[in-house]
């Protein structure tokens, strides 16, 4: 395999294992924040902070696609 | 902004204690502190509390749903005609109540009896009408003719039975008979109908008992009439019926018309009375004096002072002063200009700031659209927007209009950005040939580093003005942990910078002491005002300035959507599948882009800017008024 296809895997991983994380990471939080909306409706403000909070990761993970396509480019 | 407040003493005298209250009330700025369980468990509040819980039942049985009709002036009447006196006043809507409970019982017990009356000779009418041919074909038998209740198989059996026994029954002048009718309804139940000489009547009836049967009788008003006849007038009662039931819904629906609006009335008039009383009996009593304490704004507290002294001369005295340490919580009310007070809303979903605390209200209205309008930067998404918060700002719900304001300043940066990055509807506007759009900046689907450097400072800029803020903040509280961490952080990041700033511009290694000073004064900093989790806090600092690279990657995935969007109609022409394709790409971008601007541009705020000095307190300033808001009309 090539350096660029390695480098197109690497870009593609970057976005994808943090996009997977995220996904379950608010999968958890939204279940976890249902239930305490469900007896606290007043933490619904806190629950959409919460659930926002994962997203990071796929954020970094696409600045880090981003470089390296960048190199590869 | 959070309003200054202050510690207020009101000292009256006890015999106008109820008029100086209903005073407080009316001017509507005094909050008391906390009233006692003593206070809370008055009797009197109980009675009145209870007789507002069979006034909102009323109000629920008769269905009135006019509370937005409902005007100042006829709530004020209805208290015109109303005793002053709590005892007197509940006495007289105790006497209301009842008259209005007995004049709906009527009217239930009525409509209930119709609706029971409706059932039961609808029933009867389909019995009958199956019934009918073979009862008028009986009518000249000298037999006796009866419907019985029987299922389809007891049915079967006493049919064979009676035919059976026909043959061994003694013959008189005439033959014994038995004829029959079988018919089912839709609610499941069977029928029998017979026909048979006096013979075979014992047998029949004993047939039929045995096999679970019973007789169907006419409803018993109709007495011994006979089942044809009882059928005609059966068939005339349901023709009036319906008029009956309607007639008590009528009935039903003039009462809510006459009492309903004087019963909301009454509900908010023994809410304002409760709230007075409360304040009457949380008074400490010192002899014939009382002393009621809380606190004003201070901007409110010469208008109080002033129209106390005017109404009540010397009777009342109030002290004020500076809040102390032995005060207690002070209450927080915030108060920003017009401009920014929607933007109040985003507190809304926190704890309400501690007071002498900052209010980043004015700061939310400033940064919040800016980023969501970066993230949206469309001139036709700008356009739509500007239509919904505009739409959204003509509500009845203060929620909703202030939404629609923020919808409005959103709206403005996304034009804004959308000219510096020449999109409308994605390419549309590029595509054009009589527009022909290009970027006043840069073309964000195709640079993506410029915009995700812009980012990363505009993140740099904010998380600094928030670490600044919580540093001014810790000194003011003399808090030395707070401030020391926030100017730590700060001191790492401007060293930071300046390294970066330093390798870019290639000077000599010398030049590098200054950032090196900075991130080592940085680190002191951090380690005396948090320890080890200073410096872990920094490193978080620096995660949370990288987050706003959100804003370009948002941004950049709206850009491509509606790209795409226009794609569609490169393949398959100006069709209408093609332009199909393309609405319903731009619709989801559109949906996505302003619920993604939002959410992130709003999650910046809340952690990344406000987790650096935002103080949450316990206590909102809840001033002793009116409550009612009612239109003018």
């Amino acid at each position: 395999m090539g350096d660029k296809a390695i480098m197109a895997l690497a870009a593609a991983l970057a976005v994808a294992v943090p996009a997977l994380a995220t996904a379950y990471a608010q999968a958890r939080i939204g279940s976890a924040g249902m239930s305490t909306l469900a007896e606290k409706p007043e933490t619904s403000g806190k629950i959409i902070v919460l659930e926002a909070i994962p997203e990071t990761m796929v954020i970094l993970g696409f600045v880090v696609a981003i470089m390296i396509i960048m190199k590869m480019a | 902004m959070i309003k200054r407040m202050v510690r207020v003493a009101i000292w009256g005298v006890c015999g106008k204690k109820p008029s100086i209250v209903e005073r407080l009330y009316e001017l509507g700025v005094f909050h008391l502190d906390a009233s006692s369980e003593a206070a809370l468990s008055h009797p009197l509040l109980q009675r009145l509390r209870e007789q507002r819980g069979r006034v909102l039942g009323l109000i629920e049985v008769l269905t009135w749903d006019g509370w937005k009709r409902l005007t100042d002036a006829f709530v004020e009447n209805v208290r015109y005609n109303l005793s002053g006196d709590a005892e007197t006043m509940m006495a007289e809507i105790d006497r209301s109540l009842s008259r209005i409970h007995s004049r709906l019982a009527w009217i239930q017990e009525r409509r209930e009896s119709a609706e029971g009356d409706f059932a039961e000779l609808r029933k009867a009418h389909l019995i009958l009408t199956h019934s009918r041919a073979f009862l008028e074909q009986e009518q000249d038998s000298r037999g006796e003719v009866a419907i019985w209740s029987l299922s389809r198989q007891g049915q079967h059996a006493l049919v064979s039975k009676i035919n059976g026994d026909l043959d061994f029954l003694p013959s008189g002048h005439e033959k014994p008979w038995f004829r029959h009718h079988a018919f089912d309804l839709k609610d499941g139940s069977a029928f029998l109908v017979t026909s048979a000489s006096e013979e075979v009547q014992p047998n029949l009836k004993a047939t039929a008992a045995a096999m679970g049967g019973a007789r169907w009788e006419l409803p018993r008003r109709f007495g011994r009439e006979s089942l044809l006849g009882g059928g005609e007038r059966i068939k005339r009662l349901l023709r009036n019926l319906p008029a009956l039931l309607r007639e008590s819904r009528e009935e039903l629906r003039n009462l809510a018309v006459q009492w309903g609006a004087n019963l909301a009335a009454v509900y908010i008039l023994l809410n304002e009375r409760m709230e007075q009383l409360l304040m009457e009996v949380s008074a400490e009593e010192n002899g014939d004096f009382f002393r009621l304490e809380g606190w004003v704004p201070a901007n409110d507290l010469e208008r109080t002072q002033t129209v106390l002294k005017e109404d009540f001369g010397d009777s009342v005295i109030l002290r004020s002063r500076a809040p102390g340490p032995g005060d207690g919580v002070v209450p927080t009310a915030l108060q920003n200009h017009p401009v920014f007070k929607p933007f109040e809303l985003f507190l809304k979903l926190l704890q309400i700031p501690h007071y002498g605390a900052y209010d980043p209200s004015p700061l939310i209205g400033l940064f919040f659209p800016f980023f969501a309008g970066c993230m949206v930067g469309d001139i036709g998404y700008g356009v739509l927007i500007l239509w919904l918060g505009w739409y959204m700002k003509q509500k009845n719900s203060e929620v909703l209009r202030d939404v629609g304001v923020i919808l409005l300043f959103v709206a403005f940066w996304s034009v804004v950005w959308g000219v510096l990055f020449g999109e409308f509807l994605g390419d549309v506007g590029h595509r054009l040939p009589y527009l022909r759009l290009s970027p006043l900046w840069v073309d964000r689907a195709h640079a993506v580093l410029p915009v995700m450097a812009f980012s990363v400072v505009l993140g740099g800029a904010h998380v600094i003005l928030g670490l600044f803020i919580g540093m001014i903040q810790g000194i003011r509280a003399r808090h030395a942990h707070i401030w020391m961490e926030r100017a730590g952080s700060l001191l790492v990041i401007f060293g930071l910078i300046a390294a970066l700033a330093l390798l870019r511009a290639e000077l000599p290694s010398s030049f590098f002491s200054v950032p090196v000073a900075l991130l080592a004064f940085g680190l002191i900093f951090l380690v005396r005002g948090g320890g080890v989790g200073g410096i872990i806090e920094s490193l978080g600092t620096i995660g949370n300035i990288i987050s706003y690279v959100r804003i370009a990657a948002i941004g950049l995935s709206s850009a491509i959507l509606a790209m795409v969007a226009s794609t569609f109609v490169d393949i398959f022409g100006v069709s209408i599948l093609g332009l199909f394709m393309a609405f319903s790409i731009h619709l989801l971008n559109f949906v996505l882009a302003i619920g993604g601007s939002a959410l992130h541009a709003a999650r910046l705020h809340y952690v990344e800017f406000m987790g650096k000095f935002y103080e949450e307190g316990t206590l909102e300033y809840k001033p002793f008024a009116k409550r009612r808001r009612l239109n003018n009309g």
